[in-house]
Parts: C-alpha cells; sequence; structure tokens
C-alpha cells in the first residue's frame, strides 16, 4: 500500500490530499503541517474566484486546466444542498479601472464577465472609465478548509501536527511526497524563487453590502457568508507581520471612498499574511536523493494571490502526477530498506 | 396668507411616511401631521422584503408606473452613494426574475443597471424555466427605512397623532390638504370597493450566504421568491385575491418552503425567524391625483393609494408626484386668496 505523506495543510495541501484519496482510495495519506485553519494563510484570503494573467507567468494551457476544473467543483458544491457549510456561494459586483483591460482570463470560466456601458459607469461608484460586471463565486477557507479536512478524514486520512526542519526527517516513511508548503518551500527546498507579497484585510460586519466591487485591482470589497472582506495591499517583499494601523485605515478609506455606508461597518478582524508568489506555480515532480534512494516529491506551491481560486484544478493536477509516480514505478518502497 | 398652509398625510407606510417627507422637504412655510393607526414596525410595508422590481405593471398605467418606478430608482441609487444607506436600509442587490415568456423587455429595463436576457448556459441551472432576465436592483430593510424617515420627519419639525381614523371628516377642520397614503384603509376611509387584499405569506430565513434575489412565477402561476434582507432572507410566497387573513397560513408555508428548497438547496440549513403575511392593497389602478368627487369636505384631497405589490418600487416617484399635487393646491389657494 503506497504511503502519501501531503506537505501542508492550506487549501493546496488540503485540495490535494482530498484529489489523492479520490483517485487511489487504497493509498495511506498523511498530512503533515504546522498550521492548520486560522492559522494558514489561505483562511486570510477574501476567496474571490478571480484571476487575472498579469500577475502571473503560468503555463496559460495548465492554468486554463487548472481554473476550469476549480470552477466546475466550487459550482457543484455551490448549487448543493452543502453550499454554507462549505463555504462557498455566487458573488455579483462590479470591477472598476481608469483605463481599458484585455478580458479577464476567469471571465472564460466563472459565471460569465460584461463589459459595462458608459451609461452604467455613470451610476457606479467613482469616476470609472472602465469597467466589469462580475458573475463570480467566493469560496471562504474559515469553512472550506474544515470541510475538506472532515472528508479527508473520514475516508481514512491522517494528520500530523509538526513544524519540519528538513525533509529528511519524514523521507524515509514515505513513498511519494507532495509538497504544498507555501512559502515555506524556500526553507524546504531551498526554492530561491519564492516572494512574499504582504497583504493587510479587514473583516467587517456589513450585512447590507451584497454587491461585491474592485477598484484599481487593489481596493476590494467581498461580501462573505459572515462578514465582508475589505482590502488589499501588495507589498512585495516585506514579511513583517506587525499589523501597522496606518495600512488599515488607508484600507478602510478607500473602500468608504467606493461605497460611503461602509463608515458604519464594525469591524470584526484585521489580518495579515503573506501570499506565497512565485514566477510562475511550481506543479510538477522533482526526484530527490535521500538515503541512497530517490524519492518522488510533486511540488504544488507558489499559486501567489490566486491559491484559493485554482486549489482544486491544481489539486487534481498534482494527484495525477502522484499517481503517475505511484504507477511507474510500482508502489513498492522507493527507498531502500536499510 | 399669514400662516402657514397645513397638510394632514394619512398613513405612516412607505408611501404616507415619503410623501410627508417629500412635502416637507419642497413645500416652504407648510406644516405637516402624519395620523396613522399603525407605525412601524408594524405596517404592511414593514413586512415586506422591500423589492425593488416594476414587474406587475397594470396596462393602463404601464408609462407612469414606470416613471415612478425609475424615479424611486434613481433615488435609491443616490442613497446607495451615501453613507445614509445604512440608515436607511438600502441594499444594492442584484438577481434573477425568471418568466413563461417575454415578447419585449420591459419599458424600464433601459434605465436598469445590467438588465439582460438570462443566456441559455445561464438557464441551464435552473432547469423547467426557459426564460428570465438578470439586472441589479435594491432591497430595503422597511423598518430601517421608516424609522430614518420618521426620525427626519420629527427632526424638521413635522407633527404626529396616532389615531384610528373612522372617516376624513375627523380632521377636515384642522387642515388644508388631506394626503391620503391610507393603502387598504382606504376601503373603509373612503367607501373604496376598488381597493382589495391580495395575500402574501412568507417565512424570513437566516441565509447570509445568499447574495441575489430570485424571482419565479411558473406555469401554475404559484410565485416563488427569494429575497435577501439585511439580516434576514425573505421566502415567498402567494398572492391570494380577496383573502384578507393575517393568520399564518401552514399549508402555504409548506409550499413556499418546498418550492424555495427546489431553487436553492442550502436553504435547507437555514434558520426560520419568523413568519407573516400581510395584505397587499391591491387596486386595478394606482390612484394618485386630487379628489374631484368627495363632497361635504372643506380640505381638498390628495390620493396616493392602491401600489399592490409595488410599494417599494414606486414609493419616492408616487411622493414626489403627490407633493407636486399638494404644491398645485397651495397655488390656486394662494390665487383664491
Amino acid at each position: 500500500m503506497a504511503r502519501i505523506c501531503v506537505l501542508g495543510a492550506g487549501v493546496a495541501g488540503l485540495s490535494s490530499a482530498v484529489n489523492i484519496q479520490s483517485i487511489l482510495p487504497e493509498a495511506d495519506i498523511t498530512i503533515i503541517a504546522d498550521q492548520f485553519n486560522t492559522e494558514s494563510t489561505s483562511d486570510g484570503a477574501a476567496g474571490n474566484f478571480g484571476i487575472l494573467l498579469g500577475r502571473t507567468n503560468a503555463d496559460i494551457c495548465r492554468l486554463r486546466c487548472w481554473t476550469r476544473d476549480s470552477f466546475e467543483w466550487y459550482h457543484k458544491i455551490c448549487t448543493s444542498e452543502d453550499a454554507n457549510i462549505a463555504g462557498i456561494h455566487r458573488t455579483h459586483g462590479y470591477q472598476l479601472w481608469r483605463t481599458e483591460q484585455p478580458p479577464p482570463f476567469h471571465g472564460s470560466f466563472d459565471y460569465g464577465y460584461r463589459i459595462l456601458s458608459k451609461s452604467e459607469l455613470l451610476k457606479l461608484p467613482g469616476n470609472y472609465k472602465y469597467g466589469w460586471e462580475l458573475n463570480t463565486l467566493m469560496v471562504e477557507c474559515r469553512r472550506y478548509l474544515p470541510w475538506l479536512m472532515k472528508r479527508f478524514k473520514e475516508k481514512g486520512g491522517k494528520v500530523i501536527r509538526k513544524q519540519l526542519k528538513n525533509i529528511v526527517e519524514i523521507s524515509g516513511s514515505y513513498d511519494v511526497l507532495v509538497n504544498c508548503t507555501g512559502l515555506g518551500s524556500r526553507k524546504l527546498f531551498d526554492d530561491k524563487e519564492l516572494v512574499p507579497i504582504r497583504g493587510h484585510t479587514i473583516r467587517v460586519k456589513a450585512p447590507w453590502i451584497k454587491t461585491l466591487f474592485i477598484a484599481d485591482s487593489d481596493t476590494y470589497i467581498y461580501p462573505g457568508q459572515d462578514n465582508v472582506v475589505l482590502g488589499g495591499t501588495r507589498q512585495r517583499g516585506e514579511e513583517k507581520l506587525d499589523k501597522d494601523q496606518r495600512y488599515y485605515d488607508d484600507i478602510m478609506a478607500r473602500c468608504c471612498s467606493l461605497v460611503p455606508s461602509l463608515k458604519n461597518a464594525e469591524v470584526e478582524k484585521t489580518w495579515v499574511g503573506l501570499r506565497p508568489w512565485r514566477p510562475c506555480v511550481r506543479l510538477e515532480v522533482e526526484m530527490i536523493s535521500v538515503d541512497g534512494g530517490r524519492l518522488p516529491v510533486v511540488h504544488n506551491y507558489g499559486h501567489g494571490s490566486d491559491g484559493v481560486c485554482i486549489s482544486w484544478g491544481c489539486g487534481v493536477d498534482a494527484a495525477n502526477l502522484v499517481k503517475q509516480q505511484l504507477t511507474e514505478t510500482g508502489s513498492q518502497r522507493l527507498v531502500s530498506k536499510l | 396668507m399669514d400662516r402657514n398652509f397645513r397638510v394632514a398625510v394619512v398613513g405612516a407606510g412607505a408611501t404616507g411616511l415619503s410623501t410627508a417627507l417629500c412635502i416637507q422637504n419642497r413645500i416652504q412655510n407648510c406644516d405637516v401631521t402624519i395620523i396613522a393607526e399603525k407605525f412601524s414596525p408594524s405596517t404592511t410595508s414593514d413586512g415586506s422584503a422591500g423589492l425593488w422590481t416594476p414587474f406587475i405593471v397594470p396596462d393602463k398605467q404601464k408609462e407612469i408606473v414606470t416613471r415612478w418606478a425609475l424615479q424611486t430608482y434613481r433615488y435609491l441609487w443616490d442613497m446607495f452613494h451615501s453613507e445614509a444607506a445604512y440608515q436607511y436600509g438600502v441594499q444594492l442587490i442584484s438577481g434573477f426574475n425568471f418568466c413563461q415568456e417575454m415578447k419585449n423587455e420591459p419599458p424600464w429595463s433601459k434605465n436598469v443597471v445590467g438588465f439582460r436576457r438570462l443566456g441559455k448556459e445561464e438557464l441551464k441551472d435552473y432547469p423547467g424555466r426557459e426564460f428570465g432576465v438578470f439586472y441589479t436592483a435594491f432591497t430595503i430593510d422597511v423598518p430601517s427605512l421608516l424609522s430614518s424617515f420618521l426620525r427626519k420627519f420629527r427632526e424638521q419639525g413635522g407633527f404626529v397623532i396616532a389615531k384610528k381614523l373612522k372617516s376624513l371628516q375627523e380632521i377636515d377642520s384642522s387642515y388644508d390638504v388631506i394626503v391620503n397614503c391610507s393603502g387598504l384603509g382606504a376601503a373603509e376611509l373612503l367607501d373604496d370597493a376598488t381597493i382589495k387584499p391580495k395575500r402574501g405569506q412568507v417565512i424570513r430565513v437566516k441565509a447570509p450566504w445568499i447574495k441575489h434575489f430570485y424571482i419565479d412565477i411558473d406555469k401554475s402561476d404559484d410565485v416563488t421568491y427569494i429575497l435577501p434582507g439585511v439580516n434576514s432572507v425573505v421566502l415567498g410566497g402567494t398572492s391570494q385575491d380577496g383573502n384578507n387573513s393575517t393568520e399564518d397560513n401552514q399549508a402555504d408555508i409548506d409550499g413556499i418552503r418546498e418550492r424555495c428548497l427546489k431553487l436553492m438547496p442550502s436553504l435547507r440549513d437555514s434558520k426560520v425567524q419568523g413568519t407573516w403575511a400581510g395584505l397587499r392593497p391591491y387596486r386595478e389602478t394606482l390612484r394618485l391625483e386630487i379628489d374631484k368627487v368627495t363632497a361635504g369636505l372643506k380640505a381638498k384631497i390628495v390620493h396616493n393609494y392602491g401600489h399592490g405589490g409595488s410599494g417599494l418600487t414606486l414609493f419616492w416617484g408616487c411622493a414626489e408626484d403627490a407633493t407636486n399635487l399638494v404644491l398645485d393646491l397651495l397655488k390656486s389657494r394662494k390665487a383664491r386668496l
């Protein structure tokens, strides 16, 4: 029986683990992570399903697959009885720009976007010259991660809370590793291409806000199930996680200028986190040498701002790579038993 | 004229309060008094989902109703752009309106943001529905709207009297103009047999993950709707002619629940906050005019009632027009003096 270890319990790790279980029901799967649920980077994300090409150099073909597979999955859950438990709901709103833009990448995969007319732009906030109506959904990790974890455990998945300093600590115990450690891969796999991009969000109680707004791509208002997420910042290379009030004040001011009634919103929680950005997502197999043997590592990290959006599709891809590794080399242990 | 013009507004629902406020805002040297039996949160308006949607428009009044609706739409957009949207309970929301067929776009559609027919792909998600439109509108938390209207009205010097009137004679000598916004109350107050209740049963649930409205009138004329308000989602509904019971009906409630669950399975988990049955003040034509007929009264009467299920769609446009009529009466009074 193949022994698989998934490193990381964020949305990438859980999505990979659940997918692996689905195509390898006999496999023994363990998630090893030091951050779960509210401790994870995924938890801070608003979870808006939206992806623009400008920020990633990913292989378009693969990105299409990941995006399409992800949306199909979220849509299935969104229209089911479990929508609210899994934390996925449909959204509608507007993305406003100062200048004309190429069509949004995600527009081909979600419920559809539409270029706004001049008269519509006049009714909408600000003096924006160009914009889209967006019809998409929101995947809220506060509920989605525990929902995935429940499925994983119900099918026999195991979980170990542990902070790994080095792969050799566990390499002898597994046949395949699935690396979903995000920024953790800087140390664990010596990836020098990873760059943290710091982001701040404010979650407010504003139940009268049912419409999403994004302005200039960096100011956003996302209506979640329990609160509204206001953001944001995009600070490349910054790593300190102190909550500098000036950034939150600035976010609040920008959001209030779009929707003035937000001045009445009660702040529930502020957050700061690091997007695990990489010039392109690393989703591939690497053979590493350990203890005189070779151990396949399926990498699935470096999703930047798009982690939640493409998580399911990446999980499907990662699971297929895992299966491939096991089929090619048989399900015996790959590391010599000495 | 050495005293202020005295106007009484009868009724304190959405129609009465918006009319009273509009008169206050636009007419100088005018004392406005609201006289009503019921105030928020006990009015018919309070129980409604507060949806702006001019779908059911009496053919005879297509143009004028469209105008009132669009005036109200603009008012709501202005409200959205202000901080006060919160106090007034104005919520920008978009959604789906399924219909059996649509030969032409409704006359108001060009002025409504995002109005479009649903495509075949989209309709696949809603089996059994062949046509539908999507547009951006509003739902209003009516208790917030009414309490804000009343507060503003009082701040601006308005008077409020809680009293059930049996006839307009009771107040005739105290006012120059009476604006009748009594809704169904007009049946008794004016002996108007043409205003009739159309009963609507609703269920309010907690379902904060629902961010769109859904309206569906299926082949059997059962109306189904899911209308998210600020703190609850209104599930409905019924449209029962001549039924004047405000008691909850379990068969209606069960039917609503079943139809809404089919449309949105995740409602299964939603917690019920309450049920309610209200009487839409339905009239074949919405009566917004100066009364030329009522004899034996010194005061002039302006009518503004019979909004059916469209009260929250038309209120501001109607309030402005009613105010125009009051202004006309003021001018002709000045001319006579």
